[in-house]
């Protein structure tokens, strides 16, 4: 009865060496660009916290969405003059979306309670 | 020149005790909060006084700022059991900001936006080194340091903000 449970624990030991493999690897990486098989839009997170956005900057393609989300002890914003977008104020808690449209392209945006707070988004083409 | 004069004016009533000893954790709760409160203060007097959009705006962010600082750090204190214990610099604080209302108090339109600019400017930067010198090198919580370490770029962002809007203002020169 040991060797087939001994068995499944290896079995078991190899799926996670082989899932560990994909996830360690760059994200980008493992994504197919284009074709017929292009992958879904991806949701990325920026955390706002010690007055900063984090990441600052963040790597995204047409069509993706972005959340901001403000775990920081008052309001913040997120604001693009250039690119066209502002969430107004985010309260503590709470979250703010957008989905990227239009030209790949690098838009930067700030938060316009704190000069000091600023982010790039580099936009790449459509998956 | 003159600007570091101008600079240095204000300084002067807000200085910090130089030579305290390092506060405990429940001293640096009272002076924290005595900080965001001074400054809170000062907001709500120019808020309604501020003549300026951009000077009004400024004093409304800071009564925002300041006040989700101190929830947080209520909510910290609260947690850990800690009371915070007045000290001389909380109370040097406190001292510091009767003082400057006391000072706004007698001043009106542009004279009054270019005092309150300026000693938020200097008031920020006080607090800074505070921060930098004693607060965060003496907190012994590690979630208090935490809380510390995260409010500090606000403090940073204040100044900036302070010091944009003096030479927006052309400071206190005229």
């Amino acid at each position: 009865m040991t060797t087939p449970a001994r068995m499944a624990g290896v079995g078991l030991g190899l799926f996670a060496l082989v899932a560990l493999v994909p996830a360690a690897m760059p994200a980008e990486a493992v994504r197919p660009v284009g074709g017929e098989h292009a992958a879904a839009p991806a949701v990325h997170t920026v955390v706002i916290e010690a007055t900063s956005f984090r990441p600052a900057t963040l790597r995204v393609r047409v069509g993706d969405t972005i959340v901001w989300r403000n775990d920081d002890m008052f309001p913040h914003t997120a604001t693009s003059g250039e690119a066209g977008f502002d969430s107004g104020a985010i309260a503590p808690g709470d979250s703010w979306r957008l989905t990227i449209a239009g030209e790949a392209g690098a838009r930067t945006y700030v938060c316009t309670y704190h000069p000091t707070m600023m982010g790039v988004l580099e936009v790449l083409a459509a998956r | 020149m003159l600007r570091t004069f101008i600079v240095l004016a204000p300084l002067a009533l807000v200085a910090l005790p130089a030579r305290a000893q390092a506060p405990d954790d429940a001293q640096i709760a009272a002076i924290v909060v005595a900080a965001n409160q001074v400054d809170i203060d000062a907001g709500r007097l120019a808020s309604a006084r501020a003549t300026n959009p951009d000077v009004k705006a400024f004093a409304e962010r800071m009564i925002t700022d300041h006040a989700g600082v101190n929830d947080a750090a209520a909510e910290l204190v609260a947690r850990l059991g800690v009371t915070p214990a007045p000290n001389e610099t909380s109370r040097s604080l406190e001292d510091g900001g009767r003082r400057n209302l006391a000072r706004l108090k007698a001043l009106e339109g542009r004279a009054f936006d270019d005092a309150y600019i300026a000693h938020e400017a200097a008031y920020h930067q006080q607090v800074l080194e505070a921060l930098d010198s004693t607060l965060i090198p003496s907190a012994s919580n590690g979630e208090l340091r935490a809380l510390l370490v995260k409010v500090r770029p606000a403090f940073v962002a204040h100044l900036e903000h302070a010091r944009a809007l003096q030479a927006k203002l052309g400071g206190q020169s005229r």
